[in-house]
Protein backbone atom coordinates (compact mmCIF):
# COMPACT_ATOMS: atom_id res chain seq x y z
CA UNK A 1 0.00 0.00 0.00
CA UNK A 2 1.72 3.34 -1.21
CA UNK A 3 1.23 5.98 1.52
CA UNK A 4 -0.94 7.87 -0.78
CA UNK A 5 -3.40 5.06 -0.98
CA UNK A 6 -3.24 4.96 3.12
CA UNK A 7 -3.72 8.66 3.33
CA UNK A 8 -7.04 8.30 1.04
CA UNK A 9 -8.40 5.56 2.95
CA UNK A 10 -7.57 7.38 6.32
CA UNK A 11 -9.54 9.99 5.13
CA UNK A 12 -12.40 8.13 3.34
CA UNK A 13 -12.53 6.12 7.09
CA UNK A 14 -12.30 9.50 9.42
CA UNK A 15 -14.95 11.00 7.12
CA UNK A 16 -17.63 8.31 7.25
CA UNK A 17 -17.36 7.55 10.62
CA UNK A 18 -16.58 11.05 12.11
CA UNK A 19 -20.16 11.47 12.76
CA UNK A 20 -20.39 8.81 15.69
CA UNK A 21 -18.35 11.79 17.70
CA UNK A 22 -21.35 14.65 17.45
CA UNK A 23 -23.94 12.00 17.81
CA UNK A 24 -22.01 10.23 20.82
CA UNK A 25 -21.72 13.27 22.51
CA UNK A 26 -25.28 14.16 21.73
CA UNK A 27 -26.86 10.81 23.29
CA UNK A 28 -24.26 11.29 25.89
CA UNK A 29 -25.84 14.67 26.91
CA UNK A 30 -28.98 13.41 26.53
CA UNK A 31 -28.80 10.82 28.52
CA UNK A 32 -26.72 12.73 31.38
CA UNK A 33 -28.60 16.08 31.28
CA UNK A 34 -32.12 14.49 31.17
CA UNK A 35 -32.93 16.45 27.93
CA UNK A 36 -36.75 15.46 26.67
CA UNK A 37 -36.58 17.44 23.83
CA UNK A 38 -34.41 19.93 22.17
CA UNK A 39 -34.99 23.83 20.48
CA UNK A 40 -36.56 23.45 17.36
CA UNK A 41 -33.60 25.49 15.74
CA UNK A 42 -30.87 23.06 16.75
CA UNK A 43 -33.10 19.79 15.44
CA UNK A 44 -32.06 20.07 11.96
CA UNK A 45 -28.40 19.87 12.64
CA UNK A 46 -29.43 16.76 14.56
CA UNK A 47 -31.26 15.31 11.69
CA UNK A 48 -28.67 15.80 9.29
CA UNK A 49 -25.53 14.38 11.28
CA UNK A 50 -27.70 11.77 11.41
CA UNK A 51 -28.92 11.12 8.07
CA UNK A 52 -25.29 12.23 7.34
CA UNK A 53 -24.14 9.42 8.87
CA UNK A 54 -26.61 6.48 7.58
CA UNK A 55 -26.07 7.99 3.95
CA UNK A 56 -22.09 7.33 4.79
CA UNK A 57 -22.94 4.01 5.76
CA UNK A 58 -25.40 3.13 3.24
CA UNK A 59 -23.14 4.62 0.70
CA UNK A 60 -19.87 2.25 1.40
CA UNK A 61 -22.23 -0.84 1.14
CA UNK A 62 -23.88 0.02 -2.20
CA UNK A 63 -20.21 1.12 -3.45
CA UNK A 64 -18.96 -2.18 -3.18
CA UNK A 65 -21.96 -3.68 -4.77
CA UNK A 66 -21.69 -0.92 -7.20
CA UNK A 67 -23.30 2.50 -8.23
CA UNK A 68 -24.10 4.52 -5.37
CA UNK A 69 -24.84 8.00 -7.33
CA UNK A 70 -28.81 7.51 -5.86
CA UNK A 71 -27.94 7.60 -2.19
CA UNK A 72 -26.09 10.98 -2.93
CA UNK A 73 -28.64 12.73 -5.05
CA UNK A 74 -31.11 11.95 -1.68
CA UNK A 75 -28.36 12.86 0.67
CA UNK A 76 -27.98 16.23 -1.29
CA UNK A 77 -31.73 17.15 -1.06
CA UNK A 78 -31.94 15.91 2.71
CA UNK A 79 -28.55 17.87 3.50
CA UNK A 80 -29.97 21.40 1.71
CA UNK A 81 -33.53 20.60 3.65
CA UNK A 82 -31.87 20.37 7.23
CA UNK A 83 -29.35 23.27 6.51
CA UNK A 84 -31.78 25.70 4.99
CA UNK A 85 -34.52 24.72 7.94
CA UNK A 86 -31.33 25.92 10.70
CA UNK A 87 -30.77 28.75 8.97
CA UNK A 88 -34.26 29.97 8.47
CA UNK A 89 -34.45 29.68 11.80
CA UNK A 90 -31.55 31.23 12.84
CA UNK A 91 -30.68 34.09 10.55
CA UNK A 92 -32.79 37.04 12.12
CA UNK A 93 -35.37 38.61 9.26
CA UNK A 94 -33.89 36.20 6.51
CA UNK A 95 -37.07 33.88 7.35
CA UNK A 96 -39.02 34.33 3.45
CA UNK A 97 -35.73 34.63 2.08
CA UNK A 98 -34.63 31.42 2.85
CA UNK A 99 -37.88 29.82 2.32
CA UNK A 100 -38.07 31.70 -1.39
CA UNK A 101 -34.42 29.95 -1.84
CA UNK A 102 -35.49 26.97 -0.62
CA UNK A 103 -38.26 25.80 -3.14
CA UNK A 104 -36.21 27.14 -5.81
CA UNK A 105 -33.75 25.11 -5.15
CA UNK A 106 -35.65 22.23 -4.32
CA UNK A 107 -37.52 22.89 -8.01
CA UNK A 108 -33.60 22.84 -9.16
CA UNK A 109 -32.34 19.86 -7.96
CA UNK A 110 -35.45 17.71 -9.09
CA UNK A 111 -34.97 19.00 -12.73
CA UNK A 112 -31.75 18.57 -12.87
CA UNK A 113 -31.59 15.20 -11.37
CA UNK A 114 -34.04 14.19 -14.16
CA UNK A 115 -33.06 16.13 -16.96
CA UNK A 116 -28.93 17.32 -16.83
CA UNK A 117 -27.18 15.13 -13.91
CA UNK A 118 -28.98 11.87 -13.88
CA UNK A 119 -29.13 9.10 -10.69
CA UNK A 120 -26.38 7.51 -12.26
CA UNK A 121 -24.24 10.10 -12.40
CA UNK A 122 -22.57 12.80 -10.00
CA UNK A 123 -24.83 16.00 -9.35
CA UNK A 124 -21.41 17.74 -9.73
CA UNK A 125 -23.81 20.95 -10.45
CA UNK A 126 -26.32 20.99 -7.76
CA UNK A 127 -23.53 20.75 -5.05
CA UNK A 128 -21.66 23.23 -6.64
CA UNK A 129 -24.77 25.58 -6.10
CA UNK A 130 -25.58 24.04 -2.64
CA UNK A 131 -21.77 24.99 -1.82
CA UNK A 132 -21.89 28.63 -2.98
CA UNK A 133 -25.41 28.67 -1.24
CA UNK A 134 -24.42 27.80 2.32
CA UNK A 135 -21.15 29.32 2.48
CA UNK A 136 -23.13 32.88 1.88
CA UNK A 137 -25.56 31.71 4.30
CA UNK A 138 -23.06 30.97 6.96
CA UNK A 139 -21.55 34.69 6.08
CA UNK A 140 -24.53 35.98 6.39
CA UNK A 141 -24.87 34.49 9.89
CA UNK A 142 -20.94 35.72 10.55
CA UNK A 143 -21.98 39.31 9.39
CA UNK A 144 -25.25 39.16 11.73
CA UNK A 145 -22.77 38.30 14.46
CA UNK A 146 -20.44 41.29 13.80
CA UNK A 147 -23.37 43.57 13.76
CA UNK A 148 -25.01 42.42 16.83
CA UNK A 149 -22.49 43.00 20.38
CA UNK A 150 -24.05 40.07 22.64
CA UNK A 151 -23.29 39.80 26.05
CA UNK A 152 -21.43 36.93 25.74
CA UNK A 153 -18.38 35.17 24.44
CA UNK A 154 -19.46 33.90 21.07
CA UNK A 155 -17.27 30.53 21.22
CA UNK A 156 -19.92 29.46 23.94
CA UNK A 157 -22.79 29.54 21.20
CA UNK A 158 -23.14 26.30 19.90
CA UNK A 159 -24.53 28.52 16.51
CA UNK A 160 -21.18 29.81 16.24
CA UNK A 161 -19.46 26.37 15.83
CA UNK A 162 -22.58 25.16 13.77
CA UNK A 163 -21.70 28.01 11.62
CA UNK A 164 -17.94 27.21 11.65
CA UNK A 165 -18.35 23.95 10.83
CA UNK A 166 -20.82 24.66 7.87
CA UNK A 167 -18.41 27.23 5.69
CA UNK A 168 -15.41 25.16 6.53
CA UNK A 169 -17.11 21.96 4.98
CA UNK A 170 -18.62 23.83 1.74
CA UNK A 171 -15.29 26.01 1.14
CA UNK A 172 -12.82 22.59 1.31
CA UNK A 173 -15.47 20.79 -0.75
CA UNK A 174 -16.42 23.75 -3.20
CA UNK A 175 -13.52 22.57 -5.73
CA UNK A 176 -13.98 18.71 -5.30
CA UNK A 177 -17.84 19.25 -5.78
CA UNK A 178 -17.03 21.05 -9.14
CA UNK A 179 -14.42 19.61 -10.19
CA UNK A 180 -15.31 15.98 -9.43
CA UNK A 181 -14.97 14.55 -12.79
CA UNK A 182 -11.73 15.34 -12.87
CA UNK A 183 -10.52 14.52 -9.31
CA UNK A 184 -11.92 10.84 -9.39
CA UNK A 185 -9.29 9.76 -11.96
CA UNK A 186 -6.44 11.39 -9.44
CA UNK A 187 -4.46 9.97 -7.12
CA UNK A 188 -6.29 11.37 -3.70
CA UNK A 189 -10.22 11.09 -4.62
CA UNK A 190 -12.57 13.15 -2.69
CA UNK A 191 -9.18 13.56 -0.12
CA UNK A 192 -10.29 17.29 0.26
CA UNK A 193 -14.03 16.44 0.62
CA UNK A 194 -13.30 14.05 3.41
CA UNK A 195 -11.28 16.04 5.30
CA UNK A 196 -13.46 18.98 5.80
CA UNK A 197 -16.39 16.58 6.24
CA UNK A 198 -14.19 15.52 8.84
CA UNK A 199 -13.47 18.52 10.15
CA UNK A 200 -17.20 19.74 9.93
CA UNK A 201 -18.05 16.36 12.09
CA UNK A 202 -15.07 17.59 14.15
CA UNK A 203 -16.75 21.16 15.14
CA UNK A 204 -20.39 20.25 14.82
CA UNK A 205 -19.23 17.92 18.02
CA UNK A 206 -17.94 21.05 20.00
CA UNK A 207 -21.24 23.04 18.83
CA UNK A 208 -22.90 20.22 21.18
CA UNK A 209 -20.87 19.79 23.70
CA UNK A 210 -21.41 24.10 23.99
CA UNK A 211 -25.27 23.00 23.88
CA UNK A 212 -24.88 21.06 26.38
CA UNK A 213 -23.32 23.55 28.29
CA UNK A 214 -26.07 25.83 27.87
CA UNK A 215 -28.59 23.48 28.62
CA UNK A 216 -26.78 22.59 32.09
CA UNK A 217 -26.89 26.35 32.72
CA UNK A 218 -30.41 27.09 31.94
CA UNK A 219 -32.09 23.69 32.53
CA UNK A 220 -33.34 23.92 28.86
CA UNK A 221 -32.36 24.06 25.59
CA UNK B 1 0.89 17.20 -10.94
CA UNK B 2 -2.27 17.41 -13.55
CA UNK B 3 -3.69 20.85 -13.89
CA UNK B 4 -7.06 19.83 -12.36
CA UNK B 5 -5.03 19.04 -9.43
CA UNK B 6 -3.14 22.07 -8.84
CA UNK B 7 -6.64 24.15 -9.48
CA UNK B 8 -8.36 22.01 -7.12
CA UNK B 9 -4.94 21.96 -4.29
CA UNK B 10 -5.16 25.73 -4.41
CA UNK B 11 -8.73 26.92 -4.99
CA UNK B 12 -9.20 24.72 -1.76
CA UNK B 13 -6.46 26.06 0.30
CA UNK B 14 -7.29 29.50 -0.84
CA UNK B 15 -11.32 29.00 0.36
CA UNK B 16 -9.94 27.61 3.63
CA UNK B 17 -7.71 30.13 4.32
CA UNK B 18 -10.30 32.94 3.27
CA UNK B 19 -12.66 30.87 5.83
CA UNK B 20 -10.65 30.53 8.40
CA UNK B 21 -9.41 34.50 8.33
CA UNK B 22 -13.33 35.43 8.17
CA UNK B 23 -14.00 33.00 11.21
CA UNK B 24 -11.36 34.55 13.34
CA UNK B 25 -11.99 38.39 12.00
CA UNK B 26 -15.64 37.64 13.69
CA UNK B 27 -14.55 36.04 16.62
CA UNK B 28 -11.93 38.03 17.97
CA UNK B 29 -13.98 41.70 16.89
CA UNK B 30 -16.62 40.61 18.83
CA UNK B 31 -14.33 38.94 21.64
CA UNK B 32 -13.18 42.91 22.37
CA UNK B 33 -16.48 43.98 21.93
CA UNK B 34 -17.88 42.00 24.81
CA UNK B 35 -14.40 42.84 26.57
CA UNK B 36 -15.54 46.38 26.29
CA UNK B 37 -18.48 45.83 26.94
CA UNK B 38 -18.03 44.05 30.32
CA UNK B 39 -14.91 46.17 31.44
CA UNK B 40 -17.54 49.47 30.72
CA UNK B 41 -20.82 47.42 32.80
CA UNK B 42 -17.99 46.65 35.78
CA UNK B 43 -17.10 50.94 35.58
CA UNK B 44 -20.80 51.78 35.10
CA UNK B 45 -21.28 49.58 38.80
CA UNK B 46 -18.21 50.74 40.93
CA UNK B 47 -19.30 54.48 39.91
CA UNK B 48 -23.13 53.65 40.81
CA UNK B 49 -21.95 51.54 44.08
CA UNK B 50 -19.68 54.97 45.05
CA UNK B 51 -22.72 57.21 44.58
CA UNK B 52 -24.70 55.08 46.54
CA UNK B 53 -22.15 55.07 49.22
CA UNK B 54 -21.97 58.85 49.53
CA UNK B 55 -25.92 58.96 49.37
CA UNK B 56 -25.53 56.35 52.14
CA UNK B 57 -23.20 58.77 54.31
CA UNK B 58 -25.29 61.74 53.55
CA UNK B 59 -28.09 60.09 54.89
CA UNK B 60 -26.52 58.71 57.84
CA UNK B 61 -25.57 62.20 58.29
CA UNK B 62 -28.40 63.75 58.16
CA UNK B 63 -30.05 60.79 60.43
CA UNK B 64 -27.03 61.17 63.24
CA UNK B 65 -28.02 65.53 62.96
CA UNK B 66 -31.84 64.60 63.54
CA UNK B 67 -31.13 62.54 66.58
CA UNK B 68 -28.34 65.30 67.83
CA UNK B 69 -31.23 67.30 67.07
CA UNK B 70 -33.96 65.39 69.04
CA UNK B 71 -31.52 65.35 72.04
CA UNK B 72 -30.82 68.92 71.90
CA UNK B 73 -34.83 69.75 71.94
CA UNK B 74 -35.75 67.52 74.57
CA UNK B 75 -32.88 67.76 77.19
CA UNK B 76 -31.53 71.39 76.57
CA UNK B 77 -34.38 73.82 74.56
CA UNK B 78 -37.05 71.62 76.18
CA UNK B 79 -35.79 72.69 79.81
CA UNK B 80 -35.47 76.31 78.97
CA UNK B 81 -39.14 76.42 77.85
CA UNK B 82 -40.35 74.89 81.33
CA UNK B 83 -38.84 77.14 83.42
CA UNK B 84 -39.55 80.00 81.08
CA UNK B 85 -43.59 79.05 81.70
CA UNK B 86 -42.98 78.62 85.56
CA UNK B 87 -41.22 82.23 86.02
CA UNK B 88 -44.05 83.31 83.47
CA UNK B 89 -47.12 81.79 85.77
CA UNK B 90 -45.09 83.36 88.60
CA UNK B 91 -45.06 86.50 87.17
CA UNK B 92 -48.64 86.80 87.05
CA UNK B 93 -48.72 86.20 91.12
CA UNK B 94 -46.87 88.60 91.91
CA UNK B 95 -48.54 92.28 93.12
CA UNK B 96 -44.93 94.28 93.95
CA UNK B 97 -43.69 96.50 90.74
CA UNK B 98 -39.79 95.46 91.69
CA UNK B 99 -40.34 91.33 92.22
CA UNK B 100 -42.31 92.08 88.79
CA UNK B 101 -39.69 93.88 87.09
CA UNK B 102 -37.07 91.39 88.76
CA UNK B 103 -39.11 88.28 86.99
CA UNK B 104 -39.55 90.21 83.88
CA UNK B 105 -35.60 90.27 83.39
CA UNK B 106 -35.06 87.01 84.41
CA UNK B 107 -37.90 85.56 81.78
CA UNK B 108 -36.22 88.26 79.16
CA UNK B 109 -32.75 86.31 79.97
CA UNK B 110 -33.78 82.69 80.13
CA UNK B 111 -35.33 83.50 76.22
CA UNK B 112 -32.55 84.73 75.59
CA UNK B 113 -31.10 81.48 76.41
CA UNK B 114 -33.86 79.77 74.50
CA UNK B 115 -33.12 81.62 71.31
CA UNK B 116 -29.40 80.86 71.78
CA UNK B 117 -29.83 77.20 72.10
CA UNK B 118 -32.24 77.24 68.89
CA UNK B 119 -29.41 78.67 66.93
CA UNK B 120 -26.79 76.44 68.12
CA UNK B 121 -29.06 73.61 66.85
CA UNK B 122 -29.65 75.09 63.86
CA UNK B 123 -25.93 75.39 63.34
CA UNK B 124 -25.41 72.13 64.27
CA UNK B 125 -28.05 70.72 61.91
CA UNK B 126 -26.75 72.40 59.17
CA UNK B 127 -22.82 71.83 59.39
CA UNK B 128 -23.92 68.16 60.49
CA UNK B 129 -24.58 66.67 56.52
CA UNK B 130 -21.39 68.82 56.12
CA UNK B 131 -19.43 66.42 58.19
CA UNK B 132 -20.36 63.26 57.51
CA UNK B 133 -20.16 63.93 53.54
CA UNK B 134 -16.36 65.31 53.81
CA UNK B 135 -15.77 66.18 50.07
CA UNK B 136 -12.24 65.12 50.69
CA UNK B 137 -13.07 61.75 51.63
CA UNK B 138 -15.48 61.21 49.20
CA UNK B 139 -13.02 61.70 46.36
CA UNK B 140 -10.62 59.77 47.76
CA UNK B 141 -13.30 57.15 47.83
CA UNK B 142 -13.92 57.74 44.45
CA UNK B 143 -10.32 57.46 43.11
CA UNK B 144 -10.14 54.38 44.89
CA UNK B 145 -12.66 52.50 42.84
CA UNK B 146 -11.29 53.55 39.87
CA UNK B 147 -8.19 52.41 40.61
CA UNK B 148 -9.39 49.31 41.57
CA UNK B 149 -11.31 48.83 37.95
CA UNK B 150 -7.97 48.76 36.74
CA UNK B 151 -9.70 50.28 33.38
CA UNK B 152 -7.70 53.69 34.59
CA UNK B 153 -5.20 54.80 36.46
CA UNK B 154 -5.66 57.98 38.63
CA UNK B 155 -3.11 60.75 39.96
CA UNK B 156 -4.93 63.13 42.01
CA UNK B 157 -4.17 66.10 44.41
CA UNK B 158 -6.51 67.31 46.85
CA UNK B 159 -6.15 70.31 49.07
CA UNK B 160 -8.81 71.53 50.78
CA UNK B 161 -8.03 74.24 53.29
CA UNK B 162 -10.99 75.40 55.13
CA UNK B 163 -14.98 74.19 55.51
CA UNK B 164 -16.73 74.04 52.04
CA UNK B 165 -20.47 74.82 52.47
CA UNK B 166 -22.67 71.26 51.88
CA UNK B 167 -23.81 73.01 48.24
CA UNK B 168 -20.31 73.68 47.06
CA UNK B 169 -19.18 70.30 48.32
CA UNK B 170 -21.86 67.96 46.44
CA UNK B 171 -21.53 70.19 43.26
CA UNK B 172 -17.62 69.41 43.33
CA UNK B 173 -18.38 66.19 43.70
CA UNK B 174 -21.18 65.74 41.06
CA UNK B 175 -18.58 67.73 38.71
CA UNK B 176 -15.66 65.28 39.50
CA UNK B 177 -17.88 62.62 38.71
CA UNK B 178 -19.69 64.39 35.59
CA UNK B 179 -15.49 64.40 34.36
CA UNK B 180 -15.25 60.81 35.08
CA UNK B 181 -18.08 59.29 33.29
CA UNK B 182 -17.51 61.43 30.03
CA UNK B 183 -13.76 60.24 30.17
CA UNK B 184 -14.45 56.47 31.05
CA UNK B 185 -17.33 56.70 28.31
CA UNK B 186 -15.68 58.15 25.52
CA UNK B 187 -11.84 59.21 25.84
CA UNK B 188 -10.24 55.39 25.77
CA UNK B 189 -8.19 56.84 28.22
CA UNK B 190 -5.70 54.99 30.66
CA UNK B 191 -4.52 57.99 32.77
CA UNK B 192 -6.36 60.28 34.38
CA UNK B 193 -4.70 63.18 36.45
CA UNK B 194 -7.50 65.42 39.48
CA UNK B 195 -5.90 68.18 40.77
CA UNK B 196 -8.10 70.32 43.83
CA UNK B 197 -6.67 73.26 45.02
CA UNK B 198 -8.15 75.45 47.13
CA UNK B 199 -6.06 79.13 47.27
CA UNK B 200 -7.41 81.50 49.46
CA UNK B 201 -11.27 81.73 48.82
CA UNK B 202 -11.13 80.20 45.00
CA UNK B 203 -11.37 76.72 44.95
CA UNK B 204 -9.32 75.39 41.53
CA UNK B 205 -10.03 72.18 39.48
CA UNK B 206 -7.41 71.00 36.65
CA UNK B 207 -8.87 67.75 35.45
CA UNK B 208 -6.78 66.22 32.72
CA UNK B 209 -7.07 62.26 30.69
CA UNK B 210 -4.94 61.17 28.31
CA UNK B 211 -7.77 60.03 25.87
CA UNK B 212 -8.29 60.62 22.17
CA UNK B 213 -10.03 63.68 22.70
CA UNK B 214 -12.21 65.56 20.38
CA UNK B 215 -13.16 68.52 18.24
CA UNK B 216 -14.93 70.81 20.69
CA UNK B 217 -17.46 71.97 18.13
CA UNK B 218 -18.48 68.06 17.39
CA UNK B 219 -19.75 67.82 21.37
CA UNK B 220 -20.81 71.49 22.19
CA UNK B 221 -24.13 70.29 22.62
CA UNK B 222 -23.55 67.11 24.27
CA UNK B 223 -25.90 66.40 27.91
CA UNK B 224 -22.48 65.53 29.40
CA UNK B 225 -21.04 69.10 29.05
CA UNK B 226 -24.20 71.00 29.26
CA UNK B 227 -24.66 69.75 32.98
CA UNK B 228 -20.51 70.20 33.85
CA UNK B 229 -21.54 74.40 32.56
CA UNK B 230 -24.81 74.49 34.24
CA UNK B 231 -23.37 73.37 37.87
CA UNK B 232 -20.04 75.53 37.14
CA UNK B 233 -22.65 78.65 36.09
CA UNK B 234 -24.73 77.63 39.81
CA UNK B 235 -21.23 78.16 41.89
CA UNK B 236 -20.53 81.06 39.96
CA UNK B 237 -17.58 79.75 38.43
CA UNK B 238 -15.56 79.17 35.32
CA UNK B 239 -14.90 76.40 32.63
CA UNK B 240 -12.45 75.95 30.17
CA UNK B 241 -12.23 72.90 28.13
CA UNK B 242 -8.45 72.08 25.94
CA UNK B 243 -8.95 68.87 23.59
CA UNK B 244 -7.99 68.08 20.40
CA UNK B 245 -8.25 64.57 18.57
CA UNK B 246 -5.50 62.26 20.05
CA UNK B 247 -4.42 64.40 22.66
CA UNK B 248 -6.23 64.14 25.52
CA UNK B 249 -8.47 66.50 27.18
CA UNK B 250 -7.94 69.42 30.06
CA UNK B 251 -10.74 70.63 32.18
CA UNK B 252 -10.19 73.78 33.90
CA UNK B 253 -12.86 74.61 36.81
CA UNK B 254 -12.69 77.81 39.26
CA UNK B 255 -14.93 78.34 41.35
CA UNK B 256 -15.61 80.97 44.22
CA UNK B 257 -15.67 80.02 48.23
CA UNK B 258 -17.71 81.86 49.72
Amino acid sequence: MTLVSLINSLLRLSSTYSPILPLGIFLYSMVFSKISRINRTYQPIIFYIIFSFLSDIISLQWRIEGNNYLIIHIYGMIQFICLMTYYQKSLNGKSKTCLSIGIAYTVYYILNSWLIEPLNTFNSHAFSLQSILFIILSLLYFYQLYEKVTNFFIDQSPDFWFNTAIITYFSIALFSFTMSSEILSGPLPWAFHNLGNTLKNALIAIGIIMLWKKVKLTSKI
Amino acid sequence: MKDAEIVLFFGTTGMLLLTIGIILFTYLYQRKLVKKQLEFKKIEDLLKKQELKSAYAMLAGQEKAHKRIAEELHDNLGSILVTLNMFADSLQNKKDPQAQKELAGRISEIAHQANETTRQISHSLHSGVLKHFGLEIAIKELIEALNGSDAVAVESHVQITSKLSSDLSMNIYRIIQELVNNTLKHSKATKITLDLNQIKDQLSLIYSDNGVGFVKEQVINGLGLKNLESRVDKLDGTITIESKPGQGTTTIIEVPVS
